[in-house]
C-alpha cells in the first residue's frame, strides 16, 4: 500500500516514503538490539557463575 | 555470595476468545493502528507524507547516523568475542543432551533460503555498480569513479554491506531469542531477550512496547523488501513481454507504473495466501527448494557466460581488502557538515569569496551523488569568471568532502543497517527456530561467516560480470543507466541472447516471485508469532492484514 502511495507522487524514487519510514521505524528497534546485546552478555556471564557455584556446592 | 536464579516467569496476557483469540491484544492493536495510520497518511496526502518523512529522516540521521554505525560495529565484535571465549562459545542452545534438529546440510540450505532473498536478486548487480560510481574512497578523490581502479573499493563496501555485519545483526537477535527459549524455556519472543536487564517489568507495558516496536520494524522491513521485489518483478515481465502499460516515465529511464505495481502486488498477495493456506510445512518448504535450484541455475549461467575469471580475481582481492579494512570500516562514522563547517574548512586562498558565493556552492560540493565535473559545470558565473576558476572549483569541492561522505554513508551503509535491523526479528526468529541444539560457537560461525562468504561469491559472480561488461565498453553504459531493479535484466541482455535469454529472464521472474512469496509468507508467520506472545503455531485469521500492508 505504502509502495503504491509513494509511486503516485512525482518523486524520482518510487517508494522513498516507505524507505524513510523504515529507517525511522528501525531506530527504536536498534536501541532494543543494543539492550539485547548487553542482556545476552550478562545472561551468559551469570549462567557461567551459576554453574560454577552448583558444581562447587 | 550466591547469585539469584534468572527471572523466567514471563506471562503475556492473551485474549481468550473473539477475533484476537490467542493474541496479545495490546501488541496487535497498537501496531495495527500505527501501521494503518501510516498507510492512510501516505495514501491520502502522498506528497505531504513523503516530504515530512524525509525531513524527519534527515534530522534523525544527522544525530543518529553515528549511533547506527557504531552499534552495528559493536554487534559484530560482540559476536566474535562470544565465539572465541571458550566458556561462552561451547555453551549449548538447549540442554546438554539436546542434539541439533537438522543436519548440517539442511541447516545451511535453509539459512541461505532466508538470506539469499529478494535483496540479493536486486542488489547483486546494482550494489557493486552503484558503489563503483560512488564510495568514500572515490569521494575523497583517491580513485576515479567508474574506473578499473575503483573496483577494489567498490567491493570493499559491497562486502561491508552484505558481509559479517549484516549477518551479525540477524544473529544478535537470533541468538538472544534462541538462548532464552532453549536454555530457560521462555517464549520465543523479543521481550524475553530483555528479562536479564528489566526482570518482572517486562511482563507489563514495557514488554508490550518492546514487542510492538519489533512488529512495526518487521512490517516496514518486509515491506521495503517486497517493494524492491515487486519493482523487479514488473521490470522482468516487461523485459519478456514489452507490455507498455507496465511502465511509465521516459523511454530511456522507464520505471514501473502504478497500475503495473498494483497488478503485481495482487498476484503476489494471492499466491502468498494460497501458500499460507496450503500449510506452512508444505508451501514454504516446496518453494524454498525451488528457490535453491533456480538460484543455482542462474549462478551457473553467469559462471559459463559471464566474466568468471574476472569475478574470481575480484573475489580474492576484495576479500583480502575487506578483511584489512574490517575494523576501521566498522567504526568509521561520518558526521554532517553544515554550511558553517563548510565555510570554516575552506582554504585561506578562498577566504575572499563572498558569503553568498559560498552558500550557493555548498549543496553542490556536499552532494554525494555528483562529481567534480558536474560540480564545476554548476558553479555561478562569479566563480567561473575568476582567472584560476578550475583550481577554485577543485578546492571548493575538496572542502565539501566530509559532507559528501556523510551523505554517502547515510544513503548506503545506514540505509542497509536500518534495513537489516528492521529485518532482524524476521531472520533472527527463523535462525533461532532451526538452530536448537547447536552450540553458541557453531551458531555464530555458521550463521555469520558461512552465509557471508556465499553472499560475497554471489555478488562477485553476478556483479563482476556487469562491471566487466561496462569497463570493457561492451555494454556502453546501458547497465549504468538502468534502474536498480532493472540492472539484472539489462546485464543478462548484454551477456546472452535469443531464446536462451528469454528462458533465463522468465526464470529470474519466477525466482523473484517465489522469493517474494516466501518472504511475505514467513513475514506473516513471524509477526503472528510475536503478536501471539511466542506461540509457534498461529492462526491465519489476522494474516490478511499483514499481507495487505
Amino acid at each position: 500500500m505504502l509502495l503504491v502511495a509513494g509511486n503516485s507522487g512525482a518523486e524520482a524514487n518510487p517508494f522513498s516514503a516507505l524507505q524513510n519510514a523504515m529507517i525511522i521505524g528501525a531506530l527504536p528497534f536498534a536501541v532494543i538490539m543494543v539492550l539485547m546485546m548487553i542482556a545476552l552478555g550478562k545472561a551468559i556471564y551469570r549462567d557461567g557463575l551459576r554453574e560454577k557455584e552448583n558444581t562447587n556446592a | 555470595m550466591s547469585i539469584k536464579p534468572p527471572f523466567t516467569e514471563l506471562r503475556i496476557n492473551k485474549s481468550p476468545s473473539g477475533f484476537y483469540q490467542g493474541y496479545s491484544v495490546p501488541i496487535a492493536v497498537s501496531s495495527k493502528v500505527l501501521m494503518s495510520a501510516l498507510v492512510l497518511w501516505a495514501l491520502i496526502w502522498p506528497g505531504n507524507a513523503n516530504t515530512i518523512l524525509s525531513a524527519w529522516n534527515g534530522s534523525i540521521l544527522n544525530t543518529f547516523n553515528t549511533f547506527y554505525v557504531i552499534a552495528v560495529g559493536l554487534f559484530a565484535f560482540f559476536l566474535f568475542a562470544l565465539a572465541i571465549i571458550p566458556s561462552a562459545g561451547r555453551r549449548k542452545l538447549g540442554g546438554v543432551d539436546t542434539l541439533p534438529e537438522f543436519s548440517n546440510f539442511s541447516w545451511f540450505s535453509m539459512m541461505f533460503g532466508a538470506g539469499l532473498g529478494v535483496g540479493l536478486m536486486v542488489f547483486a548487480t546494482a550494489e557493486p555498480l552503484g558503489l563503483l560510481g560512488s564510495n568514500p574512497v572515490i569521494l575523497d578523490g583517491t580513485v576515479a569513479a567508474n574506473s578499473a581502479d575503483a573496483v577494489e573499493s567498490a567491493y570493499r563496501y559491497t562486502f561491508l554491506h552484505y558481509g559479517f555485519h549484516a549477518w551479525a545483526i540477524y544473529v544478535v537477535t537470533g541468538l538472544s531469542l534462541a538462548y532464552y527459549a532453549y536454555t530457560r524455556d521462555m517464549p520465543l519472543t523479543i521481550r524475553s531477550a530483555l528479562t536479564p536487564l528489566f526482570g518482572a517489568s517486562t511482563n507489563g507495558a514495557l514488554g508490550n512496547i518492546v514487542d510492538a516496536i519489533a512488529v512495526i520494524a518487521t512490517i516496514l522491513g518486509v515491506s521495503v523488501t517486497i517493494g524492491f521485489g515487486v519493482s523487479q518483478f514488473v521490470e522482468g515481465i516487461y523485459a519478456v513481454t514489452a507490455m507498455e502499460w507496465l511502465m511509465m516515465g521516459t523511454a530511456d529511464a522507464p520505471k514501473p507504473s502504478t497500475v503495473g505495481l498494483v497488478a503485481a502486488l495482487i498476484v503476489i498477495m494471492g499466491m502468498s495466501i494460497l501458500s499460507a493456506v496450503s500449510g506452512v510445512g508444505r508451501g514454504i518448504k516446496y518453494l524454498s527448494n525451488l528457490n535453491l535450484v533456480l538460484s543455482l541455475i542462474l549462478l551457473g549461467t553467469f559462471i559459463f557466460f559471464g566474466s568468471f575469471a574476472f569475478a574470481m580475481s575480484t573475489f580474492v582481492q576484495g576479500l583480502a581488502d575487506y578483511l584489512i579494512h574490517f575494523a576501521s570500516m566498522s567504526f568509521t562514522a561520518y558526521g554532517p557538515q553544515s554550511l558553517a563547517d563548510f565555510s570554516a574548512s575552506l582554504p585561506a586562498t578562498l577566504e575572499s569569496l563572498s558569503a553568498d558565493d559560498v552558500a550557493s556552492v555548498y549543496s553542490g560540493a556536499t552532494n554525494a551523488w555528483g562529481s567534480l565535473d558536474s560540480f564545476s559545470a554548476s558553479l555561478p558565473a562569479s566563480i567561473t569568471a575568476l582567472e584560476n576558476g578550475d583550481a577554485v572549483a577543485a578546492s571548493l569541492y575538496e572542502a565539501g568532502t566530509q559532507g559528501r561522505q556523510f551523505g554517502w554513508q547515510k544513503g548506503w551503509s545506514t540505509f542497509y543497517w536500518a534495513w537489516w535491523i528492521a529485518f532482524s526479528p524476521f531472520v533472527g526468529l527463523f535462525l533461532a527456530r532451526i538452530s536448537k541444539g547447536r552450540t553458541i560457537r557453531e551458531f555464530i560461525l555458521g550463521c555469520v561467516i558461512a552465509p557471508a562468504i556465499v553472499c560475497f561469491l554471489w555478488m562477485t559472480i553476478l556483479g563482476g560480470t556487469a562491471i566487466d561488461l561496462e569497463l570493457s565498453n561492451v555494454a556502453n553504459g546501458q547497465i549504468f543507466a538502468a534502474s536498480n531493479t532493472a540492472k539484472l535484466f539489462v546485464t543478462l541482455e548484454q551477456m546472452i541472447s535469443g531464446g536462451f535469454l528469454t528462458g533465463i529472464t522468465i526464470m529470474c521472474v519466477v525466482l523473484v516471485l517465489t522469493f517474494l512469496v516466501t518472504s511475505a509468507d514467513s513475514g506473516i508467520l513471524v509477526i503472528n508469532t510475536i503478536m501471539s506472545g511466542g506461540q509457534q503455531e498461529t492462526a491465519l485469521s489476522t494474516a490478511l492484514f499483514g499481507v495487505s500492508s
